[in-house]
């Protein structure tokens, strides 16, 4: 059980790492006023 | 201090710097696809690698692809040598049966290998098997290391091409690192290694029984007497090598480098201190010859030099003076003792290279110890934090400190180009505002990191400070440490804190990932943002990136960067302790 969260809590910590470089990307495009 | 020292000191930074040339276009042809010696043994490898893989090699990818393509990788292999720690005990090659890694310390210590951090919060001998510490660590310490080298080789390509949107291939760049670089040279390393001394074995440990049993009295006040001794062994020589070369720095056994089986001669922790600097000088000069300025290369490696020499200059002063609250005692260097402060320093190495190879392994995010950190004179130890702390980017580790160094040499042409009130241009591309957003990202992560965790761990008294051996100044020096080297991923320890708890385990392996991950991010979108733009032609206005006053201007802002970021946190740590003990206090 110990195993099978820490192994999702890793794949959520790379998938957050995947939507940060969306954000950073994303990031370009904004210009502010 | 004694001139045979210098001379040493002097000796290793002249060999680094002939060595850095040859390596330096040895990695370009590599990284360009040009011909080199090894392409007729290695080509065919690589060739069918990309087959069993169905990698298209000549497929180019954008920043993001190449970041996604990263992470997928670190992931998997993440995963996979989690899982051979956790099963180790059902595993071949375990002749001392050691049971399966608890599941805190397979998460941490799979984050540190993955992460090219090497933190290690158990004693490998008694903990790892020969599998766990073959295909689960030592291969991390090839494929981290040439992750660093791919996302090296990606920002050079940015700053190198224009109008372009792609970086290269990661896997390519992974293959070509791992077969042209990393393992020739950890073979012949490996071998020499062991011609040395250094053991490579599979065998069970032995048992010698003492001359002189000991008598160790227990926590309990009960007196044992030790009659025998276990001596751990193992393929140490082939994990040793690339430990060094690729600045990774977890020992095969607990006392690293300070092991006679890991480090048993001069000559060994030489080639080991060598090794470490070995490809990041290369990569300096690989730089100005991918960018078409041979001189910018060699500027930006002038700067980790300077660096590199004050820390060295500091940690040695420090270490050759006496302690003052040992009374009565010589402690004076003559023929026949080092002198100064040898506590927690092996004698066949003396004061000089246990300095030297203190301020090697913190400048590159190697992490391996000859001598004990926690040891050294309150300012001593505060040199390999410094080292750390100024973002691992003097010299650096395999890739990570160049491309680190890259982005404090796009924060100084920003600077320069404040004072001037002209547009910032770093090799004929205007440096905007995206790119200096990346930056900052870049540079905050960092501290948040380290005074982040930090903070935490000392107002939790049941977390941070009851694994704390020391109290006082020291104290928050080994906490610090311990988070600065994790988030630098450096991997070396201070010592003197149990780190094998769930709040240092978990808390530790948070501040590896993001360490890594959050920072290597902006930093490709830095790369993929210049990638696209178009050149300047040079004018009279250009702040020339190839003067010493650049390196100048570079060195300033890596040293006020981290002065201004970490000096209130060492002024409570090591400055205090510093003052303290020349009052008579101790911790």
């Amino acid at each position: 059980m110990t195993d099978a969260l820490l192994i999702l809590a890793l794949l959520l910590a790379f998938t957050t790492a995947g939507l940060y470089v969306d954000g950073c990307d994303r990031l370009k495009g904004t210009k502010r006023v | 201090m004694s001139l045979n020292g210098w001379l040493q000191i002097v000796l290793f930074i002249a060999a680094v710097l002939l060595l850095a040339k040859p390596m330096g276009s040895y990695l370009t042809r590599v990284f360009e696809g040009r011909r080199t010696f090894l392409d007729p043994l290695l080509g065919p490898c690589e060739r069918l690698l990309y087959r069993l893989t169905g990698v298209k090699p000549e497929e180019e990818m954008r920043w993001t692809e190449y970041a996604v393509a990263m992470l997928a990788f670190s992931a998997a292999t993440l995963v996979l040598t989690y899982a051979i720690e956790r099963l180790q005990h059902l595993l071949p090659l375990n002749p001392q049966h050691l049971p399966g890694v608890e599941p805190a310390l397979a998460l941490n210590t799979a984050i540190s290998f993955t992460t090219n951090t090497n933190w290690q919060s158990y004693v490998p001998e008694s903990t790892m098997s020969y599998l766990t510490q073959m295909v689960g660590l030592a291969t991390h310490n090839f494929w981290s290391a040439a992750v660093g080298l791919a996302l090296a080789v990606a920002f050079v390509r940015g700053i190198a091409r224009r109008e372009t949107k792609t970086l290269g291939n990661f896997w390519v760049d992974l293959t070509r690192g791992t077969l042209w670089v990393l393992l020739p040279i950890s073979i012949v390393f490996a071998l020499a290694l062991v011609s040395q001394g250094v053991v490579q074995n599979f065998r069970a440990y032995d048992t010698a029984k003492l001359v002189e049993p000991q008598k160790s009295v227990g926590t309990d006040g009960k007196t044992t007497t030790i009659t025998t001794q276990t001596i751990a062994q193992g393929p140490v020589a082939s994990q040793e090598a690339i430990k060094m070369l690729g600045t990774n720095g977890g020992g095969f056994f607990n006392a690293n480098s300070a092991h006679p089986f890991e480090n048993p001669t001069p000559l060994t922790n030489f080639l080991q201190m060598l090794s470490i600097f070995l490809i990041p000088a290369g990569l300096t000069v690989m730089l100005g010859q991918m960018v078409g300025s041979p001189k910018h290369g060699w500027a930006i490696l002038a700067a980790m030099v300077v660096l590199w020499f004050a820390g060295t200059a500091t940690c040695y002063w420090a270490e050759s003076q006496a302690n003052p609250l040992l009374h009565g005692v010589d402690q004076r260097a003559s023929l026949t003792q080092s002198g100064g402060n040898m506590e927690g320093k092996e004698v066949r190495f003396g004061i000089a290279n246990s300095a030297l190879f203190a301020a090697v392994t913190t400048d590159a995010s190697c992490g391996a110890v000859n001598g004990m950190h926690d040891s050294f004179t309150p300012l001593g130890g505060m040199v390999p934090m410094v080292n750390i702390l100024l973002g691992e980017v003097v010299f650096g580790g395999v890739g990570a400190g160049l491309y680190g160094m890259l982005v404090f040499v796009i924060m100084a042409v920003f600077i320069a180009g404040l004072m001037v009130g002209r547009t910032p241009e770093y090799l004929g591309k205007k440096i905007e505002a995206y790119d200096i957003q990346m930056g900052m990202l870049y540079l905050l992560i960092f501290p948040l990191l380290i005074l982040g965790f930090a903070a935490v761990a000392v107002l939790m008294p049941n977390l941070g400070l009851g694994s704390l051996t020391n109290h006082g100044p020291h104290g928050l020096s080994e906490i610090l440490y311990a988070y600065t080297s994790a988030t630098g991923n450096n991997g070396s320890a201070f010592a003197g804190l149990n780190a094998n708890t769930h709040w240092w385990n978990y808390s530790l392996a948070i501040a590896m990932f993001f360490g890594r991950f959050m920072m290597i991010v902006p930093m490709l979108a830095i790369a993929g943002n210049l990638a696209g733009k178009k050149i300047t032609p040079a004018s009279a206005g250009t702040f020339p990136v190839t003067t010493p006053l650049f390196t100048l201007l570079l060195t300033g802002v890596i040293v006020i960067v981290g002065a201004l970021t970490f000096f209130p946190a060492l002024s409570l740590g090591p400055v205090l302790e510093h003052l303290l003990l020349r009052a008579g206090h101790t911790f």
